[in-house]
């Protein structure tokens, strides 16, 4: 592990540098910035503010009156606390992301697999699905929250619909795009319609679905993220606004900092499932 | 493909009907546009069928286009819920405006720096990181932090449209100019060019394909961006009107608020469309 | 000889969008025997290549008919094997995994299909590379799996649409040899469309020579075998030249139609 985190600076050492002057730029801003009039907040938090006072006060939001103290209810704030609260909603914003980018992938594809299968069906939908694409998708959470309710239920839809346009258009052009060669090939090893979907559409239209499931991991975070914060009343992109509600910029950071860590895990994840999927690429 | 599977193999009844009347009509010369406009109207229909099933929390198609009617250039009824004087005109107006000048400002770094990270590995190794991380960062959860340190104003909603969109096309630029055939470069090099001349002549036109690709991906995102932005707080906007009706339950006018920006995000994306079938007529 | 294959009265037109018929295939009689390895010759866009696609079921005729045993073709079928030009080796399947799935399409049980498998790939001399991914494997190579899975597949019919021509000229004459070996230990019936004449004499028996969708010559080769690539410079092969060249000259086929 070691090994790899000191050849991959050997190589990017630059890269490195980049990010850490990012970090040391905003502690000088933090510095340099005062802190709010208003809330007695800083505007922009610096490094200890938010590992001492800040991470600590995650704790807040721990509401449950069994291992940690529960602040809500006059206890003290403890790290434990803040740790099992950052778990708990992390927990559950990676349940909705991870359900509805499911259940868009696949509603997505078994539609693009029937639409691709009907050619005036296909070309019925084109423009129906140029419009909805083009319709911003964050604008639609309030609709959403009035079809499906503040649920965990609403969240997971609006995640599935939001990937799932993705998906829908990625696998239709994907097959349009598949060499009529090879379908050919498997019709004359006499192959039935199961089997070259099976064999040889999926396997086919994977590359372009690899190169989707990125852009629709950028949607989905941005999609679970914006969906929390204005419905439900968990999740982690909740704790964004609980503490934007006291323009609270250090828990902020702690929670978007959680974010990003989790998006580049799960892009990291992506990557690794990539290349064994797709080990047979040229 | 499919047309290799149903002409060669037995096929439902259903199927092998549908395939002869798709046949038929493109026989009979209907182009795609009239399927196309077939289609929206089968939207139409699903949408109509939607609201029979579910009801008021999901309104006909009719009414919202009646409500977009009714308050298009001016509305009594948008100030009666707290909204600036003016119609969805003026609100779109404003989100275009807000969409125009940010993806302008995006296009022009994302594209400088897509092309530095292309031509300088230096150059790619200080931005792609720093493009990857914040990019990732979502909207959203950047926008408060944008309100709390420049306040309800333009600025915060030209850098979430002008910052998403430059990440976006960093990476288009970055790819198009990666993917130009390098044949080009030589055969330029032998006939004398230098430097900022095969840049010039070649590396700017031969991506510029690409490029507009890039382009219509971030103005398609960039009105949610601009939405968002004004979500968070403006006095103009589509998204200030969603906000507003949202809290007046009035859902015929939220979803209203969302057509017409669809219809207009689908105009532009027509528009930039046709910008690039005329700016790279050679292909 | 047995009839295996029976074409009656075939034509194929294709109507352009610009207004131009094409006749692919002009009222073409024929009839081909069990076991026989014909070559469909002709210059580009004459014809062969349509007549070998409506053989697999893949092109449907306009007019007339094919029979295969007695039975209409009326689509693909894995009684009657085809090898493309194009590389149509599955990328994301290993070699065996390649050769193995026309037998899994026949529904044979997995023991079995590794075992044929395994013996094609032996007689294509590919048996070390059983596990690998075709980009591991050369242009001619995967040309070799293709033949494979075509042979093991155990069709009574090989079709071969130009198999060879994107192939450099040594690893042509390579799997020249490969496939005439295999044809005389399996007697298999092959049809194998070519636009290179010394192809043609080398592995032909009978060549049939294409003009505007018709067959204008049908020809026994009875060159002793082997023949190689100096086959052309025997006299009987230069009396079938000069006959074949005479059918393909420039224009003949514009006269003809004037």
């Amino acid at each position: 592990m070691m090994h790899a985190v000191r050849r991959m600076l050997a190589r990017n050492w630059i890269g490195a540098l980049s990010v850490l002057s990012l970090v040391a730029a905003w502690e000088i801003a933090a510095h340099l910035v005062p802190v709010s009039p208003l809330q007695g907040t800083p505007i922009v938090p610096s490094l200890e503010h938010m590992l001492g006072v800040s991470f600590i006060g995650m704790s807040d939001y721990w509401k449950f009156p069994f291992w940690a103290p529960v602040p809500e209810l006059g206890g003290a704030q403890t790290y434990r606390g803040a740790i099992l609260a950052m778990s708990y909603h992390s927990l559950i914003t990676l349940y909705r992301i991870s359900a509805g980018m499911l259940l868009g992938a696949s509603v997505g594809v078994t539609r693009a697999l029937l639409l691709a299968h009907f050619p005036l069906f296909r070309a019925l939908a084109a423009g129906p699905l140029h419009f909805l694409r083009m319709c911003p998708l964050l604008a639609m959470i309030p609709l959403f929250q009035f079809w499906f309710g503040a649920t965990d239920k609403s969240v997971i839809i609006f995640v599935a619909y939001g990937v799932g346009v993705v998906y829908l258009v990625t696998a239709l052009n994907a097959i349009a795009n598949l060499p009529h060669k090879y379908i050919e090939a498997a019709l004359c090893q006499g192959a039935s319609r199961l089997r070259i979907l099976r064999s040889i559409v999926i396997p086919a239209i994977l590359p372009e679905f690899f190169s989707a499931i990125y852009v629709t991991l950028g949607i989905a975070w941005s999609a679970v993220v914006a969906a929390e914060y204005i419905g439900v009343d968990s999740g982690i992109g909740r704790m964004v606004i609980w503490a934007d509600y006291f323009s609270d910029t250090g828990r902020m950071m702690i929670v978007t900092l959680f974010i990003l860590a989790y998006a580049m895990l799960t892009f990291a994840f992506v990557r690794i499932l990539q290349r064994y999927v797709l080990r047979w690429m040229p | 493909m499919t047309e290799a599977i149903i002409n060669a193999r037995s096929r439902t009844p259903g199927a092998a009907m549908m395939a002869r009347w798709s046949n038929r009509l493109r026989r009979a010369g209907v182009g795609t546009r009239l399927l196309e406009l077939a289609g929206i109207g089968l939207l139409l229909v699903i949408w109509q069928l939607c609201h029979y099933f579910i009801g008021q929390f999901f309104p006909a198609p009719l009414d919202v286009f009646d409500n977009i009617a009714a308050n298009f250039w001016s509305s009594r009824y948008f100030e009666g819920i707290g909204l600036a004087p003016g119609g969805y005109a003026d609100h779109v107006l404003a989100t275009t405006t807000t969409v125009l000048v940010g993806l302008a400002i995006g296009a022009v770094a994302g594209v400088a720096a897509g092309y530095a990270s292309a031509l300088s590995s230096v150059a790619d190794q200080i931005i792609s990181p720093l493009a990857t991380i914040l990019g990732t960062v979502p909207i959203l959860v950047a926008s408060p932090f944008l309100l709390i340190w420049f306040g309800p104003t333009l600025v915060p909603k030209l850098i979430l449209v002008g910052f998403y969109s430059a990440v976006v096309l960093h990476v288009y630029a970055m790819r198009a100019v990666q993917n130009v055939n390098p044949a080009y470069v030589a055969y330029a090099r032998t006939l004398g060019a230098d430097g900022f001349g095969i840049f010039r002549e070649i590396i700017v036109p031969a991506s510029l394909p690409e490029l507009f690709g890039g382009l219509r991906t971030a103005l398609g995102a960039a009105w949610g961006f601009a939405v968002i932005g004004e979500l968070l707080g403006s006095e103009y906007g589509v998204g200030r009107v969603i906000t507003a009706t949202w809290s007046a339950y009035d859902i015929t006018s939220m979803m209203a608020g969302v057509v017409v920006l669809g219809v207009v995000a689908v105009i532009a994306d027509a528009i930039l469309a046709g910008l690039r079938r005329m700016l790279t007529r050679w292909r | 000889m047995e009839k295996l294959i029976e074409i009656h009265k075939a034509s194929c037109r294709f109507d352009h969008a610009s207004g131009r018929v094409v006749h692919a295939l002009n009222e073409i009689d024929l009839t081909i025997g069990r076991g026989e390895f014909v070559c469909l010759l002709g210059r580009s866009g004459h014809g062969k290549s349509t007549l070998l696609r409506s053989l697999a079921g893949l092109n449907p005729l306009t007019s007339g008919w094919i029979r295969v045993e007695g039975e209409l073709v009326a689509g693909p079928s894995s009684q009657r094997g085809m090898v493309f030009q194009e590389d149509t080796v599955f990328p994301w399947m290993t070699v065996r995994e390649n050769v193995e799935f026309g037998l899994k399409c026949q529904g044979l049980p997995a023991a079995e299909r590794t075992q044929i498998a395994r013996r094609w790939l032996a007689a294509v001399g590919l048996a070390a590379f059983e596990n690998s991914w075709p980009k591991e494997l050369s242009g001619g190579m995967r040309k070799r799996v293709a033949i494979a899975a075509a042979f093991a597949g155990g069709a009574p019919i090989l079709l071969m649409d130009e198999p060879f021509g994107a192939l450099d000229y040594v690893t042509r004459m390579d799997l020249q040899n490969l496939l005439l070996d295999l044809w005389q230990r399996t007697r298999t019936t092959i049809v194998f469309v070519t636009h290179d004449l010394e192809e043609a004499l080398v592995l032909a028996e009978r060549i049939l020579v294409f003009s505007a969708g018709r067959v204008v010559e049908d020809m026994t080769i009875d060159l002793a075998r082997p023949r190689n690539e100096e086959v052309r410079a025997r006299a009987e092969a230069v009396a079938i030249t000069r006959t074949i060249l005479r059918r393909l000259e420039p224009n003949n086929d514009v006269l003809r139609v004037a």
